[in-house]
């Protein structure tokens, strides 16, 4: 009957709307309200499907059977129902979404669901979750937030997931919400700890709405239904202190307004309003307060104690007055310990460190009196450290463990990591693990291997995980590992999946006697080994520093085959048994030394080296020369001699003099030795560069034993000074251990 | 300086009415005045009311120190075509005890000299100014910290005991 009725009405005139385009009556179905919208299937066939194609605004708090007695099943049923029915049929994007009906801990599931699949459209702008289920806590809360792009998981909150505990005050979330402008909570009669918690996902809020509940008629219906369906006491409940302990929040830097609707002058709304006013006096953006309210005006009370704390704040002193920002860059640059301490100075700093971006290295976090470290070894320091963890939660910078490294810690260890990676600011991390027993060694979690903001990177004893994800450290410039296994499957893996490293340490720890290195990025490689039989650079076009010490008993063979832009090179061996550079091939059997510069090409392949390190025996070895010969452009020259040899004299006084001239001889501006002992093999090689380095400025001679005045006389006359090429030479003489900074780059390589 | 008389020259006026006259490069030291300029070119006469002639005299010293060292390393690279390393190194040094010099203020004025660099966002002169401040709170228990600052306590002794117990490691000098 009602179909005839449609069709004839229709055919009365021209149907001119079904004319016009799809997109178009999109648009309009889009501005109606869902049951409007879904109605409009029945109108004819072209109808029938747009409903479901067109973008989706839907909010099921005012989806309500027409005739309210029609609600035959439990509170909700019929609207949930429909919604239900609503997106098992519609399958074009969702817009807004606002699911209010499905907030007892039964209907999860299905919350869930539809949130994942308005996700997953993809075009999500509006999202309003309501989870009030009241187990176990009478309080409850929702939470109507506006993204402006589609969250992306964790965003749905959970009252019986909510973290209350500060560890886990997480940040995936509050990087989550930023975007967020303006909240609206509803909460009970008093706050509850979950009010700060919540407040703390949304870093950049400006508007707050608070809605209290109290009985009382007025509201709307929903808001009603949801009363009647929630226990709600309404006992005072003082949390003075839950407001207290919270640290500093961020959003008190853009807070604009606070709109509390049935304020009823009670001390827990008090305390947090004195909270937000704080921000007046601290910061450039004034905060406005707008009460709403219900039936009551404000009573004097209030507005006294309001008065009260802004008199109170009016009277701080001048360095509280900067704002905060500052204040927390001034913190961020003291020692932990002091800024902690800045606590108790008063109630504006009580907080303020909290919320300082962490720069926490615990190797330099020890008790001023060191008789108070009472427990076993690192005890204070892990005490402390946890505590930190406990009460800061602004961002974490640079973090160092180091006494979290017996395996009874790790767990401690993981947790803190896990809240750095969290907050998403973690730059520089450093582990240590020293645990021996294989079972128990600290595997580095998988979300510090996907870390984005992670730049830098060190380890100590710590183990990669077996299955390694497709890509990791996708950030990550710098990386030391010290004691960690590093077969060679993990080395090219790490070369060829870490995009952006580019410094690469390595310190000991079980690695293949041959290494192979080729990697596009890499810049820097260090290496640290006991043992090792060959190191082949085979492609490396940007490394600038190749640095390497394999301890001269089990040096083998050395490869660098391509890297043309390779600045800095050391310790090369004279002890090696062979030594590949560029095109030449030095076999310690058959060097011949006197027939070097015939191979053109590894002249120009090693003409970018600008800085070398030898490590030599007491003698310098024939080696000597032909090596330098090799590095044309040469501009610094280290050298450094092991001690403690029964110094076998050998004179190569002939072997310089037999000496053409080499090319780095115009380029070379200062030489290093150390361990000088005056002995005659370095006197002779001093004279050779000081005759005819016409550009030598500086060289510099570390002693190990003290040298006497005499003795210098008679060392600056054998290496001929007075004879010298270059006319603003200086020649320094100091004690080794005194002046370790003149052998700077290369001491990382020896220190023990 | 026959440069700077055909320099833009741009008036300060500070809180207190007085006015002071910089060249342009010198006020450009100053990010916030540099967005003033470059929004509007022909400004000339710039208000600056939440800086005191007293402050703005010592920004102004400490923009015209910079802006001179920086010029004078400008034309020395340019002199030699390349910078030796050791003038260089010189000159960062004497820079840098100008720096420690001009930071011989007492709070007070180190205070204002924050607000008015995070104001005026100097960049240069905020760190200098906050380094000073960190370093006037490095290895101080809370007592002298306050007394330095004339921080006034506003804590009850139970919730400062309360704050103390929290991270007991951390005050155990001053116990």
């Amino acid at each position: 009957m009602k179909r005839a009725k449609l069709s004839s009405a229709a055919a009365e005139g021209p149907d001119l709307i079904s004319q016009l385009s799809n997109c178009v009556l999109h648009s309009i179905l889009s501005l109606l309200p869902i049951k409007e919208a879904v109605r409009t299937s029945v109108l004819s066939s072209s109808w029938r499907h747009l409903w479901k194609v067109s973008p989706l605004r839907l909010d099921d708090a005012f989806l309500h059977p027409d005739n309210p007695d029609c609600d035959v099943g439990s509170w909700g049923h019929w609207s949930r129902e429909a919604v239900t029915s609503i997106f098992a049929s519609h399958h074009g994007p969702i817009e807004t979404l606002c699911l209010s009906h499905f907030n007892d801990s039964t209907f999860h599931p299905a919350m869930e669901l539809f949130v994942e699949s308005a996700i997953q459209r993809g075009s999500i702008r509006q999202l309003t979750l309501v989870s009030s289920s009241s187990v176990p806590s009478p309080t409850s809360w929702f939470l109507r937030c506006r993204v402006s792009r589609p969250p992306t998981g964790g965003t749905l909150i959970d009252r019986q997931t909510t973290p209350c505990g500060k560890l886990a005050e997480t940040s995936c979330q509050i990087k989550m919400l930023s975007s967020v402008k303006t909240l609206a909570i509803t909460k009970g009669r008093f706050l509850y700890k979950t009010i700060p918690d919540i407040l703390r996902y949304f870093p950049c809020l400006e508007n707050l709405y608070i809605m209290k509940f109290v009985k009382r008629r007025g509201y709307s219906s929903f808001y009603e239904q949801t009363m009647q369906w929630l226990p709600c006491k309404g006992g005072y409940y003082s949390d003075e202190d839950i407001l207290d302990e919270q640290g500093y929040f961020c959003f008190l830097d853009h807070l604009k307004s606070v709109t509390i609707m049935g304020f009823s002058s009670d001390d827990s709304d008090v305390k947090m309003l004195s909270r937000s006013k704080e921000t007046r006096k601290k910061g450039a953006i004034g905060v406005r307060l707008l009460f709403s309210y219900s039936r009551t005006a404000m009573s004097s009370p209030t507005r006294k104690r309001c008065a009260e704390r802004e008199e109170l704040e009016l009277e701080l002193d001048f360095i509280s007055s900067l704002p905060d920002c500052v204040l927390s860059s001034i913190l961020s640059l003291l020692p932990i310990k002091d800024a902690v301490r800045t606590s108790v100075l008063c109630s504006r700093w009580r907080h303020l460190w909290k919320a300082t971006p962490l720069r926490l290295d615990d190797t330099y976090l020890r008790p001023d009196n060191p008789d108070r470290d009472d427990g076993p070894w690192g005890h204070w320091t892990r005490q402390a450290v946890s505590s930190i963890f406990a009460s800061h939660h602004g961002p974490i910078e640079t973090l160092c463990l180091s006494h979290f490294n017996d395996w009874t810690f790790h767990p401690a260890m993981e947790l803190f990591v896990e809240s750095a990676i969290q907050r998403g600011s973690i730059r520089q991390l450093t582990l240590v693990s020293k645990s021996s027993v294989p079972f128990s060694t600290y595997y580095l979690p998988l979300s510090l291997l996907n870390c984005h903001s992670l730049h830098q990177l060190s380890l100590y004893g710590c183990h990669f995980p077996q299955a390694l994800p497709p890509s990791i450290f996708p950030n990550l410039k710098e990386l030391r590992l010290s004691s960690v296994p590093l077969p060679n499957d993990l080395l090219r893996i790490l070369l060829s999946e870490c995009r952006s490293l580019e410094t690469l340490h390595v310190h000991f720890g079980s690695i293949d006697p041959v290494i192979n290195i080729s990697s596009p990025r890499l810049r820097k490689l260090v290496f640290k080994l006991s043992y090792f039989n060959e190191l082949i650079i085979k492609d490396a076009p940007n490394l600038e520093s190749l640095m390497f010490n394999f301890g001269r008993h089990t040096a083998k063979n050395v490869k660098v085959l391509d890297a043309p832009k390779l600045q800095l090179l050391g310790f090369i061996y004279a002890e090696f048994q062979a030594l590949q550079l560029g095109g030449t091939f030095f076999d310690r059997q058959t060097t011949p030394s006197t027939k070097v510069a015939e191979m053109p090409c590894r002249i120009k392949m090693l003409s970018s080296v600008k800085t070398l390190a030898i490590a030599k025996e007491h003698y310098l070895g024939k080696t000597i020369p032909d090596l330098l010969r090799c590095f044309p452009c040469l501009e610094n020259l280290y050298i450094m001699k092991y001690s403690g040899q029964g110094g076998r004299y050998y004179s190569d006084k002939d072997i310089w003099d037999d000496q053409c001239y080499f090319s780095f001889l115009d380029h070379l501006r200062s030489v290093t030795i150390k361990g000088f002992s005056s002995d005659q093999s370095d006197v002779e090689m001093l004279r050779y560069l000081i005759l005819h380095g016409k550009v030598l400025k500086k060289v510099t001679l570390l002693c190990s034993i003290y040298m006497s005045q005499k003795l210098v006389e008679n060392i600056r006359r054998q290496v001929c000074i007075e004879e010298r090429a270059s006319s603003d030479l200086e020649l320094v003489f100091c004690l080794e251990m005194e002046n370790v900074d003149h052998f700077s780059p290369w001491n990382e390589l020896i220190k023990q | 300086m026959a440069r700077s008389s055909t320099e833009n020259m741009i008036t300060l006026m500070s809180s207190d009415g007085e006015e002071f006259m910089v060249t342009e490069k010198v006020a450009r030291e100053c990010t916030t005045i540099r967005n003033m300029l470059e929004d509007d070119c022909v400004i000339t006469n710039i208000p600056l009311p939440n800086v005191t002639s007293d402050i703005l005299s010592m920004v102004i010293e400490y923009c015209m120190e910079h802006v001179a060292a920086a010029e004078k390393a400008a034309a020395e690279t340019a002199e030699k075509g390349s910078s030796s390393a050791p003038a260089a190194a010189k000159a960062n040094k004497d820079l840098e005890e100008w720096d420690k010099a001009f930071m011989n203020v007492d709070v007070y004025t180190l205070c204002d000299l924050i607000l008015a660099a995070n104001y005026l966002n100097v960049s240069g002169l905020l760190d200098l100014t906050i380094q000073t401040a960190a370093n006037l709170i490095k290895g101080k228990s809370p007592e002298q910290i306050r007394k330095t600052f004339h921080i006034q306590n506003d804590l009850s002794l139970e919730e400062e005991e309360k704050i103390r117990s929290q991270t007991p490691w951390a005050f155990e000098k001053s116990e």
